[in-house]
């Protein structure tokens, strides 16, 4: 079973430098985190989608596209409700839609989908080493961002543990889909114990197993991996590619920065 | 002189205790490791050996200096590194020298594909990178890996994980190679391929350490040492200590199948295969009476008393079943078969090959995506998964994923306590099941304290409590030494002669030779055979093709032309008798 998020292909967003998508990742959050009107978070999307259909990364969004629409479709609900200033309402057969909340809710939503599947982009063309190269580039300790990357690593690892044991107490009559709500939530959370204990476990094992394969060695702050070093058997270099994505972020935030100047910047 | 080498090791774990597989502090502070020399040697192959506790993991991470570095306790002896002290020397110091792979291979791997896995470890020790890509090529090479380069290592087989961390420990070139129960989830293909590896790298002049369960591949190793408590039991070439059957039974280690035929035909013992063992059969005049035992092919394969076929009500009826997980990969293609109460089955099958799958889909855990299932005639899937668990016990390989509370009580009578049954009858039923498993005493421990074996069996009393009809068990004999082995499957079969349907999945041929009647063998997702234990333990091609081998005692019996799948029905076939347990043998 895959692990990662990791798409292998041979696309040009595979082929940028890690440091050129950790620059993708941080336009999106901040151009998204600069409006609140669903004109430039949709720009934003689109972006993404493109980059998403030009890495052909689409299987990483195989598994969690419902959850991006769930979390879209909860998010503009509830912020166009929730918005303060909610605007004259619209009539939409028997529902009175308040028109601010409702644009607002959209861009929330949006917003929220958008940074969801530009990290789902970025894992899907970066592979953990290279990631944790880009972060040693931008300042981080080698350990530090190694260990960083590693938790991506666990998240799954953890996610097929808890689903053993949700199905070993199934096997022993536990039932944890019924009842109301927060009876559900107390029986599961009977699985924590095995759970977190076996997650310490990996966590003691895996401390055991990269120290002894060298991990912390003397002299090991020297990069694993970095643009034009010798380090590792994986180098980066930037490319006209590279450029090539710079402008066309630049362009994005230009865009953003335009639409926002011209009063689209805010529900 | 030797590369590696402790004298006098003494170490005690300091509560609280290790869970999973790290040993228990034994009580009143009684040390894992009490006063234990080892020398390995260039271009040696040393194994060890002992019983659940018996300080094997303790003497590799004391080895690595994983103690005192990562284990807390009370350290006394010397480990020397090519004649200088380790103390002081971190276990990332000495990654270049020493490598050491652990029983649990996914915590081991950590890399997105099996190249960077590889280079992970030079890398740190800063070998430049075009050493480190010959290196990565070498290893990927010498393992079996080649062409695996791009292949996320989770996606691979249990064997090929374990060859990769293997790959990925000899990368960094070290001068002794540490192994902790490194086959102990592999099918016997996997650990035959192991061993081979093992032996060549031996060859090449590298110290190989490794502690294992699997006498029949030991054998070949140069020094074998069986440790008990903390203590060196016997030390030397196995071809010595393999034949002491007295010492292997207080060690907890199964005498090989050609030493127990000759023990039980009261021969000198020798450590050999069939075909020497039947010269010296020959020279001392035994052979086994022609038509002594029923042909492998004739035995039954239903229930105890001659039910079994048709007549006997069925519990599983599965047609055409299949399933994918949800990643896609099909696990189940179109399985067909029938299960009857009283039945003991063994799925047998290589790693992948369905085997835990199959049992899941019949305790209802897992629903088939395509196909039937039905359980005493009614569809599986129309029954609530907890009445279905109240019929169907299902123990997991690993115990630790089913325990949940924090006594032995409370965990045995969870299952219970989920199907509604008062405080009263839970006390009851508790009081009951634990003498059974052999945890009485037990009942306000908390489980996790205890040993995997001692875990195990509480797994199995949280089933037995409420007196399900049918037994699952994953895996039942995997971790545990020969005695606990015994102990649990000794326990299955009395549940089954009482009438319970028992159904093991397993790897372990002796085991099933000795209890399965039945066996369900497959691959690739698919029933290869279904026939009597014998008819199948019998298939050399079927398993072949199951990643299986024949048990050394089939072929000495094909040897003589008689069918015999354990060493006890060879004996019996040459009028001797097999001693349970073991008493004194004669040796060579």
């Amino acid at each position: 079973m895959p692990l990662s998020l990791y798409v292998r292909r041979d696309s040009f967003v595979h082929a940028l430098h890690p440091l050129t998508k950790v620059a993708f990742l941080a336009t999106i959050f901040a151009g998204g985190l600069a409006v609140t009107h669903p004109l430039p978070t949709v720009v934003l999307a689109v972006y993404v989608a493109a980059a998403a259909l030009l890495a052909r990364a689409l299987p990483a969004f195989r598994a969690t596209w419902p959850l991006l629409l769930l979390l879209f479709a909860v998010t503009t609900l509830i912020w166009t409700w929730a918005y303060p200033e909610g605007g004259p309402r619209l009539r939409l057969g028997p529902i009175a839609v308040p028109s601010r909340g409702a644009l607002f809710g959209l861009a929330m939503g949006t917003r929220l989908a958008v940074f969801l599947a530009a990290g789902l982009v970025f894992l899907a063309t970066t592979r953990i080493e290279a990631f944790a190269a880009a972060l040693r580039r931008i300042g981080l300790p080698y350990t530090a961002g190694f260990v960083l990357t590693l938790a991506f690593r666990l998240v799954p690892v953890f996610v097929e543990t808890a689903l053993t044991v949700a199905q070993a107490q199934k096997a022993r009559g536990y039932e944890m889909d019924r009842g109301p709500i927060w009876t559900r939530v107390r029986r599961r959370s009977r699985l924590i114990v095995p759970i977190f204990l076996s997650g310490l476990r990996n966590a003691d094992g895996m401390a055991l197993a990269l120290e002894a394969r060298g991990f912390s060695a003397a002299g090991v702050a020297r990069a694993r991996v970095g643009a034009g070093r010798s380090g590792g058997i994986l180098t980066y270099r930037f490319g006209w590619r590279d450029g090539v994505a710079a402008l066309s972020l630049l362009g994005l935030l230009l865009c953003v920065a335009w639409l926002r100047a011209g009063g689209l910047g805010r529900a | 002189m030797p590369i590696l080498e402790a004298r006098g090791l003494r170490f005690a774990y300091r509560p609280p205790a290790p869970p999973e597989d790290r040993p228990r502090p034994a009580a009143g502070g009684a040390p894992a490791l009490d006063g234990v020399d080892v020398a390995l040697e260039a271009g040696a192959l040393t194994a060890v050996m002992g019983p659940t506790g018996a300080g094997k993991s303790t003497l590799v991470r004391a080895l690595h200096r994983a103690i005192p570095c990562f284990f807390r306790g009370d350290l006394a002896g010397e480990v020397r590194l090519g004649g200088s002290s380790l103390e002081g020397r971190s276990v990332a110091d000495l990654a270049g020298e020493v490598g050491v792979v652990f029983q649990d291979f996914e915590y081991q791997l950590f890399s997105s594909n099996c190249a960077l896995e590889v280079a992970f470890g030079p890398e740190n020790l800063r070998v430049p990178p075009e050493e480190v890509r010959r290196r990565v090529a070498r290893c990927l090479e010498v393992c079996g890996l080649a062409g695996f380069e791009e292949r996320e290592p989770s996606t691979l087989s249990g064997g090929e994980k374990q060859r990769l961390a293997i790959a990925a420990v000899l990368a960094v070139e070290p001068r002794v190679l540490l192994l902790d129960e490194p086959t102990t989830d592999l099918d016997p293909r996997g650990k035959k391929d192991l061993h081979r590896l093992l032996l060549r790298l031996r060859d090449s002049g590298c110290a190989v350490l490794i502690v294992d369960t699997e006498t029949e591949e030991i054998s070949r190793a140069d020094r074998l040492l069986l440790l008990s408590e903390g203590r060196v039991a016997g030390s030397g070439p196995p071809a010595g200590l393999l034949t002491d059957v007295a010492l292997l039974e207080r060690c907890a280690v199964r005498s090989p199948e050609m030493v127990q035929v000759q023990h039980g035909l009261g021969l000198p013992l020798r450590l050999c295969g069939p075909e020497e063992c039947r010269e010296l059969l020959q020279a001392a005049g035994l052979r086994p009476a022609p038509g002594a035992l029923p042909r492998l092919g004739d035995r039954p394969a239903g229930a105890p008393g001659g039910a079994g076929a048709a007549g006997v009500p069925e519990i599983f009826r599965l047609e055409r079943a299949r399933y994918a997980y949800p990643e896609g990969e099909e696990a189940l293609r179109g399985i067909d078969l029938v299960i009857r109460r009283g039945e003991f089955i063994a799925l047998l099958g290589a790693n992948g090959s369905g085997k835990t799958t199959l049992a899941k889909v019949l305790a209802g855990i897992l629903e088939p995506r395509k196909g039937s299932v039905s359980f005493l005639g009614s569809p599986i899937s129309a029954s609530p998964p907890s009445s279905i668990a109240r019929r169907v016990g299902y123990i997991f390989q690993n115990p630790d994923h089913q325990i949940a509370a924090a006594t032995v009580a409370e965990e045995v009578g969870f299952a219970l306590a989920n199907f509604g049954a008062s405080r009263e009858e839970i006390d009851r039923r508790v009081a009951e099941v634990l003498p059974i498993v052999g945890l009485v005493g037990k009942e306000g421990e908390d489980p996790y304290v205890l040993t995997k074996g001692e875990r195990q069996r509480v797994a199995l009393a949280s089933v037995l409590s409420y007196g399900p009809e049918v037994i699952i068990m994953d895996e039942p004999t995997t971790g545990l030494d020969e005695r606990e082995q015994r102990r649990v499957m000794r326990l299955l079969a009395r549940l089954n002669r009482e009438g319970r349907t028992v159904i093991i999945v397993t790897h372990a041929l002796p085991i099933v030779a000795e209890f399965a009647r039945r066996a369900v063998v497959l691959v690739e997702g698919s029933v290869a055979a279904d026939d009597s234990a014998g008819a199948v333990l019998g298939a050399a091609a079927l398993l072949g093709d199951a990643g299986l081998d024949l048990l050394p005692v089939t072929r000495l019996g094909a040897l003589h032309g008689v069918a015999a799948i354990t060493p006890a029905e060879f004996v019996a076939a040459c009028g001797g008798r097999l001693a349970d347990p073991p008493g004194q043998g004669r040796r060579a």
